[in-house]
Protein backbone atom coordinates (compact mmCIF):
# COMPACT_ATOMS: atom_id res chain seq x y z
CA UNK A 1 0.00 0.00 0.00
CA UNK A 2 2.84 2.08 1.20
CA UNK A 3 4.88 1.80 -2.34
CA UNK A 4 1.37 2.41 -4.10
CA UNK A 5 0.83 5.55 -2.64
CA UNK A 6 4.60 6.57 -3.32
CA UNK A 7 4.05 5.86 -6.71
CA UNK A 8 1.00 8.02 -6.77
CA UNK A 9 2.83 11.07 -4.59
CA UNK A 10 5.98 11.18 -7.29
CA UNK A 11 3.81 10.99 -10.36
CA UNK A 12 1.97 14.11 -8.56
CA UNK A 13 5.78 15.67 -7.82
CA UNK A 14 6.03 14.93 -11.55
CA UNK A 15 3.15 16.75 -12.57
CA UNK A 16 4.10 19.42 -10.97
CA UNK A 17 7.28 20.10 -12.07
CA UNK A 18 5.66 19.58 -15.40
CA UNK A 19 3.59 22.52 -14.68
CA UNK A 20 6.76 24.34 -13.64
CA UNK A 21 8.17 23.97 -17.05
CA UNK A 22 5.12 25.55 -19.13
CA UNK A 23 5.62 28.06 -16.25
CA UNK A 24 9.29 28.86 -17.44
CA UNK A 25 7.92 28.33 -21.26
CA UNK A 26 5.50 31.45 -20.73
CA UNK A 27 8.15 33.16 -18.77
CA UNK A 28 10.29 32.81 -21.87
CA UNK A 29 7.57 34.48 -24.13
CA UNK A 30 6.64 37.26 -21.51
CA UNK A 31 10.50 37.79 -21.75
CA UNK A 32 10.21 38.04 -25.14
CA UNK A 33 7.38 40.76 -25.24
CA UNK A 34 9.59 42.88 -22.77
CA UNK A 35 12.04 42.80 -25.02
CA UNK A 36 9.73 43.67 -28.45
CA UNK A 37 8.31 46.24 -26.08
CA UNK A 38 12.09 47.63 -25.02
CA UNK A 39 13.00 47.50 -29.08
CA UNK A 40 9.68 49.82 -29.39
CA UNK A 41 10.78 51.99 -26.61
CA UNK A 42 14.14 52.97 -28.32
CA UNK A 43 11.60 54.39 -31.18
CA UNK A 44 10.41 56.64 -28.22
CA UNK A 45 10.74 57.21 -24.82
CA UNK A 46 7.26 58.36 -24.14
CA UNK A 47 6.03 54.83 -25.86
CA UNK A 48 3.48 52.73 -23.15
CA UNK A 49 3.20 49.25 -23.92
CA UNK A 50 0.08 47.87 -24.58
CA UNK A 51 -2.05 44.52 -25.80
CA UNK A 52 -4.22 43.63 -28.41
CA UNK A 53 -6.45 39.99 -28.39
CA UNK A 54 -7.16 38.47 -31.37
CA UNK A 55 -10.19 36.13 -33.04
CA UNK A 56 -8.00 33.94 -35.40
CA UNK A 57 -9.85 32.77 -38.85
CA UNK A 58 -7.41 29.48 -38.51
CA UNK A 59 -8.24 27.29 -35.64
CA UNK A 60 -5.13 25.02 -36.95
CA UNK A 61 -3.08 23.85 -33.68
CA UNK A 62 -1.42 20.52 -34.69
CA UNK A 63 1.51 20.77 -36.84
CA UNK A 64 -0.43 18.61 -39.67
CA UNK A 65 -2.75 21.01 -39.52
CA UNK A 66 -0.84 24.05 -39.31
CA UNK A 67 1.49 22.16 -42.50
CA UNK A 68 -1.85 21.97 -44.55
CA UNK A 69 -2.99 25.50 -44.41
CA UNK A 70 1.11 26.90 -44.82
CA UNK A 71 2.52 28.21 -48.16
CA UNK A 72 5.66 28.12 -46.60
CA UNK A 73 7.72 26.39 -43.53
CA UNK A 74 10.77 27.78 -42.71
CA UNK A 75 13.85 27.90 -40.33
CA UNK A 76 14.19 31.85 -40.05
CA UNK A 77 16.82 34.30 -38.18
CA UNK A 78 15.21 37.55 -37.53
CA UNK A 79 17.03 40.43 -39.15
CA UNK A 80 15.06 43.29 -38.67
CA UNK A 81 12.24 44.04 -36.61
CA UNK A 82 11.46 48.26 -38.55
CA UNK A 83 9.56 50.23 -37.10
CA UNK A 84 5.51 50.02 -37.46
CA UNK A 85 3.64 51.73 -40.01
CA UNK A 86 0.33 52.75 -39.22
CA UNK A 87 -3.08 51.54 -41.28
CA UNK A 88 -5.72 54.30 -41.08
CA UNK A 89 -9.31 53.66 -42.20
CA UNK A 90 -11.82 56.46 -42.44
CA UNK A 91 -15.47 55.52 -42.09
CA UNK A 92 -18.93 57.03 -41.16
CA UNK A 93 -19.50 56.88 -37.32
CA UNK A 94 -23.03 55.31 -36.21
CA UNK A 95 -24.72 55.61 -33.44
CA UNK A 96 -26.98 52.51 -33.91
CA UNK A 97 -28.06 52.62 -37.51
CA UNK A 98 -27.82 56.67 -37.85
CA UNK A 99 -24.56 58.28 -39.53
CA UNK A 100 -23.29 61.04 -36.96
CA UNK A 101 -20.03 61.79 -38.32
CA UNK A 102 -16.68 60.64 -40.14
CA UNK A 103 -14.04 58.54 -37.98
CA UNK A 104 -10.98 57.25 -38.48
CA UNK A 105 -9.40 53.59 -36.83
CA UNK A 106 -5.92 53.27 -36.96
CA UNK A 107 -4.10 50.32 -36.02
CA UNK A 108 -0.38 49.81 -36.60
CA UNK A 109 1.89 46.37 -38.73
CA UNK A 110 5.27 45.61 -38.31
CA UNK A 111 6.78 44.02 -41.13
CA UNK A 112 10.00 42.07 -39.81
CA UNK A 113 13.16 41.20 -42.16
CA UNK A 114 14.23 37.50 -41.51
CA UNK A 115 16.69 35.51 -43.29
CA UNK A 116 15.79 32.13 -44.39
CA UNK A 117 18.12 29.20 -43.24
CA UNK A 118 16.00 26.01 -44.23
CA UNK A 119 12.63 25.13 -45.94
CA UNK A 120 10.35 22.42 -45.46
CA UNK A 121 7.97 23.38 -47.55
CA UNK A 122 7.68 25.81 -50.40
CA UNK A 123 10.70 27.95 -51.81
CA UNK A 124 11.28 31.37 -50.78
CA UNK A 125 13.87 34.12 -50.98
CA UNK A 126 16.99 34.16 -48.84
CA UNK A 127 15.05 36.91 -47.01
CA UNK A 128 11.37 37.58 -46.76
CA UNK A 129 8.94 39.85 -44.93
CA UNK A 130 6.32 38.90 -42.28
CA UNK A 131 3.76 40.46 -41.21
CA UNK A 132 2.25 40.78 -37.73
CA UNK A 133 -0.43 43.19 -36.47
CA UNK A 134 0.83 45.35 -33.55
CA UNK A 135 3.11 48.13 -32.79
CA UNK A 136 3.68 52.05 -32.17
CA UNK A 137 0.09 53.46 -32.68
CA UNK A 138 -0.11 57.14 -32.37
CA UNK A 139 -3.14 58.14 -30.37
CA UNK A 140 -5.37 61.20 -31.10
CA UNK A 141 -3.53 63.43 -27.78
CA UNK A 142 0.15 62.13 -29.20
CA UNK A 143 0.93 59.89 -27.08
CA UNK A 144 2.26 56.86 -28.49
CA UNK A 145 0.36 53.43 -27.86
CA UNK A 146 2.46 50.02 -28.03
CA UNK A 147 0.24 47.12 -29.19
CA UNK A 148 1.20 43.93 -28.80
CA UNK A 149 -1.26 41.07 -29.66
CA UNK A 150 -1.79 38.48 -27.01
CA UNK A 151 -0.06 34.71 -27.92
CA UNK A 152 1.65 37.01 -30.78
CA UNK A 153 4.39 39.14 -29.22
CA UNK A 154 6.83 41.05 -32.20
CA UNK A 155 9.57 38.92 -33.20
CA UNK A 156 12.42 40.11 -32.05
CA UNK A 157 15.71 40.53 -33.73
CA UNK A 158 18.43 38.26 -33.78
CA UNK A 159 15.74 34.93 -32.50
CA UNK A 160 15.66 31.91 -34.69
CA UNK A 161 11.93 30.51 -35.42
CA UNK A 162 10.34 27.78 -37.37
CA UNK A 163 7.09 29.55 -38.71
CA UNK A 164 4.19 28.43 -40.35
CA UNK A 165 3.75 30.94 -43.26
CA UNK A 166 0.30 32.00 -45.90
CA UNK A 167 1.70 34.25 -48.52
CA UNK A 168 0.10 37.06 -48.70
CA UNK A 169 1.30 39.21 -51.32
CA UNK A 170 -1.94 39.69 -53.25
CA UNK A 171 -3.50 41.56 -50.24
CA UNK A 172 -4.58 44.95 -51.77
CA UNK A 173 -3.97 46.72 -47.90
CA UNK A 174 -0.68 45.40 -46.97
CA UNK A 175 1.11 43.49 -50.02
CA UNK A 176 1.61 46.96 -52.32
CA UNK A 177 3.54 44.97 -54.87
CA UNK A 178 5.69 43.11 -52.69
CA UNK A 179 6.55 39.57 -51.58
CA UNK A 180 4.62 39.51 -48.03
CA UNK A 181 3.61 36.90 -45.80
CA UNK A 182 1.38 36.26 -42.21
CA UNK A 183 1.84 32.73 -39.86
CA UNK A 184 -0.73 31.14 -40.21
CA UNK A 185 -1.61 31.97 -36.60
CA UNK A 186 0.24 32.09 -33.56
CA UNK A 187 0.08 28.20 -33.22
CA UNK A 188 2.09 28.41 -36.25
CA UNK A 189 5.44 29.89 -34.60
CA UNK A 190 8.19 28.00 -32.37
CA UNK A 191 11.17 30.07 -30.95
CA UNK A 192 14.02 28.23 -31.21
CA UNK A 193 16.43 28.05 -28.08
CA UNK A 194 19.11 25.38 -28.54
CA UNK A 195 17.89 22.64 -28.60
CA UNK A 196 13.88 23.24 -27.54
CA UNK A 197 11.02 25.24 -28.94
CA UNK A 198 8.49 27.52 -27.52
CA UNK A 199 5.06 28.95 -28.41
CA UNK A 200 3.08 31.87 -27.53
CA UNK A 201 -0.02 30.59 -28.41
CA UNK A 202 -2.29 28.58 -25.46
CA UNK A 203 -2.85 25.45 -26.98
CA UNK A 204 -6.21 23.17 -26.50
CA UNK A 205 -5.17 20.79 -23.12
CA UNK A 206 -6.25 17.99 -26.37
CA UNK A 207 -2.70 18.64 -28.18
CA UNK A 208 0.34 18.82 -26.68
CA UNK A 209 2.74 20.67 -28.95
CA UNK A 210 6.37 19.94 -29.83
CA UNK A 211 8.93 20.74 -27.20
CA UNK A 212 12.08 19.98 -28.90
CA UNK A 213 13.29 20.95 -32.16
CA UNK A 214 13.77 17.21 -32.98
CA UNK A 215 10.44 16.62 -32.25
CA UNK A 216 9.15 19.54 -34.19
CA UNK A 217 11.17 18.32 -37.84
CA UNK A 218 9.95 14.88 -36.78
CA UNK A 219 6.38 15.97 -37.01
CA UNK A 220 6.67 18.66 -39.75
CA UNK A 221 8.08 15.78 -42.06
CA UNK A 222 5.36 13.08 -41.06
CA UNK A 223 2.93 15.71 -42.39
CA UNK A 224 4.75 16.56 -45.52
CA UNK A 225 4.73 13.16 -46.57
CA UNK A 226 1.37 12.80 -45.36
CA UNK A 227 0.04 15.58 -48.00
CA UNK B 1 -2.96 5.50 8.09
CA UNK B 2 -1.32 8.96 8.48
CA UNK B 3 0.17 8.88 5.24
CA UNK B 4 -3.21 8.28 3.63
CA UNK B 5 -4.34 11.51 4.74
CA UNK B 6 -1.37 13.37 4.18
CA UNK B 7 -1.52 12.27 0.67
CA UNK B 8 -5.22 12.67 0.60
CA UNK B 9 -4.69 16.26 1.66
CA UNK B 10 -2.00 16.90 -0.33
CA UNK B 11 -4.02 15.96 -3.45
CA UNK B 12 -7.07 17.98 -2.28
CA UNK B 13 -4.87 21.01 -2.25
CA UNK B 14 -3.19 20.14 -5.92
CA UNK B 15 -6.49 19.71 -7.76
CA UNK B 16 -7.65 23.50 -5.89
CA UNK B 17 -4.45 24.80 -7.03
CA UNK B 18 -4.83 23.86 -10.28
CA UNK B 19 -8.55 24.63 -11.15
CA UNK B 20 -8.66 27.84 -9.41
CA UNK B 21 -5.53 28.63 -11.87
CA UNK B 22 -7.26 27.40 -14.89
CA UNK B 23 -10.33 28.76 -14.32
CA UNK B 24 -8.90 32.24 -13.66
CA UNK B 25 -6.90 32.23 -16.21
CA UNK B 26 -9.36 30.99 -18.77
CA UNK B 27 -12.34 32.89 -17.90
CA UNK B 28 -10.45 36.86 -17.29
CA UNK B 29 -7.95 38.35 -19.18
CA UNK B 30 -6.66 39.54 -15.80
CA UNK B 31 -8.24 41.36 -12.93
CA UNK B 32 -9.14 44.77 -14.69
CA UNK B 33 -12.01 46.37 -15.79
CA UNK B 34 -14.83 48.93 -16.29
CA UNK B 35 -15.15 51.03 -13.20
CA UNK B 36 -18.90 51.60 -14.38
CA UNK B 37 -21.29 49.26 -16.08
CA UNK B 38 -22.72 52.11 -18.17
CA UNK B 39 -21.39 51.53 -21.72
CA UNK B 40 -21.81 54.15 -24.44
CA UNK B 41 -20.91 52.86 -27.74
CA UNK B 42 -20.06 54.07 -30.73
CA UNK B 43 -19.70 52.34 -34.40
CA UNK B 44 -17.33 52.49 -37.35
CA UNK B 45 -17.92 51.47 -40.26
CA UNK B 46 -20.14 48.80 -41.64
CA UNK B 47 -22.29 45.72 -39.75
CA UNK B 48 -23.95 47.97 -37.48
CA UNK B 49 -26.70 45.93 -37.23
CA UNK B 50 -24.67 42.78 -36.36
CA UNK B 51 -22.67 45.22 -33.79
CA UNK B 52 -25.96 46.72 -32.47
CA UNK B 53 -27.36 42.99 -31.90
CA UNK B 54 -24.29 41.98 -30.20
CA UNK B 55 -24.30 45.17 -28.03
CA UNK B 56 -28.04 44.81 -26.74
CA UNK B 57 -27.41 40.94 -26.25
CA UNK B 58 -24.83 41.80 -23.38
CA UNK B 59 -26.95 44.81 -22.05
CA UNK B 60 -30.29 43.02 -21.87
CA UNK B 61 -28.57 39.30 -20.23
CA UNK B 62 -26.10 41.10 -17.58
CA UNK B 63 -26.11 43.85 -15.18
CA UNK B 64 -24.12 46.23 -18.19
CA UNK B 65 -26.47 49.06 -19.61
CA UNK B 66 -25.74 50.00 -23.26
CA UNK B 67 -26.36 53.37 -24.84
CA UNK B 68 -25.11 54.69 -28.23
CA UNK B 69 -22.97 57.81 -28.25
CA UNK B 70 -19.86 58.84 -30.59
CA UNK B 71 -19.18 61.97 -28.19
CA UNK B 72 -18.22 60.66 -24.92
CA UNK B 73 -18.13 57.14 -26.15
CA UNK B 74 -16.15 54.44 -23.86
CA UNK B 75 -16.99 51.10 -26.47
CA UNK B 76 -15.74 51.58 -29.76
CA UNK B 77 -17.19 48.94 -32.56
CA UNK B 78 -16.02 48.49 -36.11
CA UNK B 79 -16.68 46.75 -39.41
CA UNK B 80 -13.72 47.76 -41.48
CA UNK B 81 -11.46 46.10 -44.28
CA UNK B 82 -8.37 45.39 -42.45
CA UNK B 83 -6.54 43.53 -44.94
CA UNK B 84 -5.18 39.58 -45.17
CA UNK B 85 -4.11 39.75 -41.12
CA UNK B 86 -5.08 36.48 -39.96
CA UNK B 87 -7.75 37.84 -37.67
CA UNK B 88 -11.34 37.60 -38.17
CA UNK B 89 -11.68 40.26 -35.00
CA UNK B 90 -9.30 41.82 -32.73
CA UNK B 91 -9.73 43.84 -29.48
CA UNK B 92 -7.37 45.95 -27.22
CA UNK B 93 -8.09 47.74 -23.93
CA UNK B 94 -6.85 51.33 -22.81
CA UNK B 95 -6.17 51.95 -19.20
CA UNK B 96 -7.73 54.94 -16.78
CA UNK B 97 -4.19 57.18 -16.22
CA UNK B 98 -2.86 56.62 -19.56
CA UNK B 99 -1.42 53.38 -21.57
CA UNK B 100 -3.36 50.64 -22.74
CA UNK B 101 -3.42 46.56 -22.89
CA UNK B 102 -2.76 46.49 -19.12
CA UNK B 103 -5.80 43.69 -18.34
CA UNK B 104 -4.75 44.06 -14.30
CA UNK B 105 -5.57 47.78 -14.58
CA UNK B 106 -8.81 49.73 -14.53
CA UNK B 107 -10.31 49.62 -18.34
CA UNK B 108 -11.02 53.47 -19.91
CA UNK B 109 -11.91 52.36 -23.46
CA UNK B 110 -12.48 49.52 -25.84
CA UNK B 111 -12.41 48.71 -29.31
CA UNK B 112 -14.11 45.50 -30.64
CA UNK B 113 -12.78 45.73 -34.70
CA UNK B 114 -14.52 43.06 -37.39
CA UNK B 115 -12.27 42.53 -39.67
CA UNK B 116 -14.32 43.17 -43.48
CA UNK B 117 -12.24 41.31 -45.31
CA UNK B 118 -12.59 37.72 -43.64
CA UNK B 119 -16.58 38.39 -42.85
CA UNK B 120 -17.69 39.82 -46.10
CA UNK B 121 -18.27 36.11 -47.31
CA UNK B 122 -19.59 34.90 -43.89
CA UNK B 123 -23.48 34.61 -42.64
CA UNK B 124 -25.25 37.31 -40.57
CA UNK B 125 -25.08 35.17 -37.69
CA UNK B 126 -21.46 34.54 -37.70
CA UNK B 127 -20.67 38.05 -38.01
CA UNK B 128 -22.59 38.83 -35.17
CA UNK B 129 -21.06 35.85 -32.75
CA UNK B 130 -17.23 37.65 -34.09
CA UNK B 131 -19.14 40.87 -32.76
CA UNK B 132 -20.54 39.06 -29.46
CA UNK B 133 -16.85 37.60 -28.89
CA UNK B 134 -14.99 40.78 -29.38
CA UNK B 135 -17.36 42.54 -26.64
CA UNK B 136 -16.80 40.09 -24.66
CA UNK B 137 -13.18 40.65 -24.19
CA UNK B 138 -14.27 44.77 -23.61
CA UNK B 139 -16.24 42.84 -20.32
CA UNK B 140 -12.71 41.81 -19.72
CA UNK B 141 -13.11 37.88 -20.51
CA UNK B 142 -10.43 35.72 -22.03
CA UNK B 143 -10.64 33.43 -24.30
CA UNK B 144 -12.94 30.37 -22.78
CA UNK B 145 -12.62 26.64 -22.99
CA UNK B 146 -16.15 25.85 -22.91
CA UNK B 147 -16.97 24.97 -26.18
CA UNK B 148 -20.79 26.65 -26.23
CA UNK B 149 -19.23 29.54 -24.73
CA UNK B 150 -19.44 32.69 -27.21
CA UNK B 151 -15.76 33.66 -26.18
CA UNK B 152 -14.39 30.22 -27.19
CA UNK B 153 -12.12 31.19 -30.07
CA UNK B 154 -12.98 30.20 -33.41
CA UNK B 155 -16.32 28.49 -32.96
CA UNK B 156 -18.80 30.07 -34.83
CA UNK B 157 -22.44 28.02 -33.69
CA UNK B 158 -22.96 29.11 -30.18
CA UNK B 159 -23.80 33.40 -30.83
CA UNK B 160 -24.92 33.89 -27.68
CA UNK B 161 -23.61 34.57 -24.38
CA UNK B 162 -24.00 31.35 -21.80
CA UNK B 163 -25.44 31.04 -18.46
CA UNK B 164 -21.70 31.27 -17.50
CA UNK B 165 -20.51 34.31 -19.56
CA UNK B 166 -23.63 36.06 -18.05
CA UNK B 167 -22.15 35.19 -14.71
CA UNK B 168 -18.72 36.33 -15.22
CA UNK B 169 -19.80 39.73 -16.49
CA UNK B 170 -21.87 40.10 -13.73
CA UNK B 171 -19.84 39.07 -10.95
CA UNK B 172 -17.34 42.40 -11.92
CA UNK B 173 -20.54 44.33 -13.28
Amino acid sequence: MRKIVLVVIITLFAMLVGCTGESQNIRSESQNISSASQNMLEVNENDVSGSGVANWVSTAVTIDQLAAEADLIARVQVTDVPSSRELQIAAPQYEDETVVGQGTDSIPFTDSEMLVLETFKGTADKTITVMQTGGILIAADGSAINIVTHEDPIFKEGDEYILFLIDISDDPIHGQGRKLYRTVNPAGRYLIQGKEVFSPYEFPESFTPPKTVDQLLAQIQEAAQSE
Amino acid sequence: MKLRRLFSLALGVLLLALSTGAAFAADYLGTGYFSTNQMYRCHLGTYTTENSAAYSKWATTTDLIGYTSCNSNNITTTGLDYGNTGWGGYAYICNVGGGCGNYNATYASCTARSNVYYLRTWTYTQRQYVATHELGHCWSLGHRSDSTSVMQSGQLSFIDPNATDISLVNSRY
